[in-house]
């Protein structure tokens, strides 16, 4: 595949530098929690979530911990906790990817009602909580809105090749993970925080994000590749 | 050892789930094989997980968490959803191609294609669709480019292309500017899975004259 080559911001640029202001829609999703210093170099602050008082590690703790008490037993305690924190997060999620609010609240009913169902399979060593409850919602989505299903891959595949061995050293637990995700995405540009964010978002990903920056098709390609590579290697960082 | 994987776009649209349904399928099937993209799958889906951490909660309606709890006590614990199970110690094709062929490869009803090409579709809507393709040792597939991306991920076999060799587990991105022609080992019977995305579409003046520009 060919790409356009252009000359982007200086990548892997050390020290991490502050991201600029956006141009263009900041006061949204990550740009704007940037611009606000929420993803701060430190991570100190970076707690957006409804339970601001507490860091995103003891949030992410909390959730996982739940989950895994759903996970061994049915629990409603557990579940309407659960429920509490992510269902309007989800319908926020839903909505912003153009569900109605009648469908956004459903689907984000029905979201929780998979968490209480698929519990059981929830794997606190490969994903946390919120990690494994986008997944679910995802998922439903795209049945939903597309009426398609999402090929997944299954760790219980005869033809799968398995994992390398993870040594102990480099095995984060979910919290430490959780704010490692939002260390390393504070390193991106306000441009390259931005086309992450709305890989998320665009259903049609390439050719609607170029057209909402008015930029070429291979350019946004070109640049969501290297957005996405700095992701995974300031989190590679960040990491022991 | 695989030493062609999909661009770090892709693994990224697949794990936010915008990939159309059989580029996903060629995303899911390299995934299998690939612990490497596995971990950038799952370190991109953490970015899912903390970007709903941090969306702002919208209101749920007031008996939102009751008639939840209420759909899900009336159900029995723990219904198994009916993916496809493994049935063998190995298989050749991985489980997210085995829901569509019906089983491993043997399930595999092939049609004629052209001298020494066979293939079986597995997936055509909205202009993306999906085929195994079964090229016998030696044979090429005719020369051809794209409008859309192409996808071709190797399962058995080999061939080369544009002067690099494909194995299985190894994924092929070309786009509307590729002009290949791939040519199967003389080794073994290439099978590979082939995957041709929609046609993007833009919706102003401008972009549909600068499409054929860009090469899309």
């Amino acid at each position: 595949m060919t790409f356009v080559l252009v000359p982007p911001t200086p990548l892997f640029a050390t020290p991490p530098r502050r991201a600029k202001p956006a141009a263009k829609g900041a006061g949204q999703g990550w740009v704007g929690q940037i611009k606000n210093k929420s993803w701060t170099a430190t991570g100190q602050n970076a707690t957006t979530a409804v339970n601001r008082d507490l860091p995103i590690e003891d949030v992410a703790q909390r959730m996982n911990q739940l989950l895994g008490q759903l996970k061994d037993a049915p629990n409603e305690d557990a579940f309407s906790e659960l429920f509490r924190h992510f269902a309007p997060r989800l319908k926020s999620y839903l909505r912003k990817q153009g569900a109605a609010e009648d469908a956004a609240e459903e689907l984000a009913q029905e979201a929780m009602a998979m968490v209480w169902r698929k519990a059981h399979l929830f794997d606190p060593e490969r994903a946390g909580a919120s990690t494994w409850i986008f997944s679910i919602a995802r998922n439903l989505r795209i049945d939903s809105f597309r009426r398609q299903r999402r090929p997944e891959f299954q760790m219980d595949d005869p033809a799968l090749v398995p994992d390398d061995p993870v040594s102990p050293e480099a095995h984060l637990n979910q919290g430490q993970q959780a704010r490692a995700v939002r260390l390393a995405m504070a390193t991106l540009p306000a441009d390259q925080a931005r086309i992450v964010h709305l890989s998320f978002f665009e259903e049609k990903p390439h050719a609607a994000i170029a057209d909402e920056l008015g930029i070429p098709l291979g350019t946004v390609k070109s640049r969501m590749r290297l957005a996405f590579q700095r992701f995974r290697k300031a989190l590679g960082e960040t990491q022991p | 050892m695989i030493a062609h994987h999909p661009g770090e776009e892709l693994i990224a649209a697949y794990a936010a789930g915008v990939l159309d349904e059989a580029s996903a399928l060629a995303l899911a099937t390299h995934l299998t094989l690939c612990p490497r993209c596995r971990k950038h799958h799952a370190e991109i889906e953490a970015l899912g997980g903390a970007l709903i951490e941090d969306m702002a909660a919208v209101p749920m309606s007031e008996t939102a968490l009751a008639d939840t709890l209420a759909r899900v006590r009336a159900e029995p614990r723990r219904a198994e959803t009916s993916q496809p199970r493994p049935t063998k110690a190995t298989s050749l094709l991985p489980l997210p191609l085995q829901f569509y062929v019906g089983g491993d490869i043997e399930a595999a009803k092939w049609k004629p294609l052209g001298p020494g090409i066979q293939h079986m579709p597995l997936i055509d809507e909205d202009g993306a669709s999906a085929r195994l393709l079964r090229i016998a040792p030696g044979r090429s597939v005719f020369e051809h480019s794209h409008h859309g991306n192409e996808l071709t991920l190797v399962l058995q076999g080999s061939y080369q292309s544009l002067g690099a060799w494909y194995r299985r587990g190894d994924l092929e991105m070309a786009d509307g500017n590729t002009e290949h022609r791939p040519v199967a080992g003389t080794d073994d019977t290439c099978i590979c899975l082939a995957v041709t995305d929609a046609p993007l579409r833009f919706g102003h003046w401008l972009g549909r004259l600068m499409q054929p520009f860009i090469g899309i």
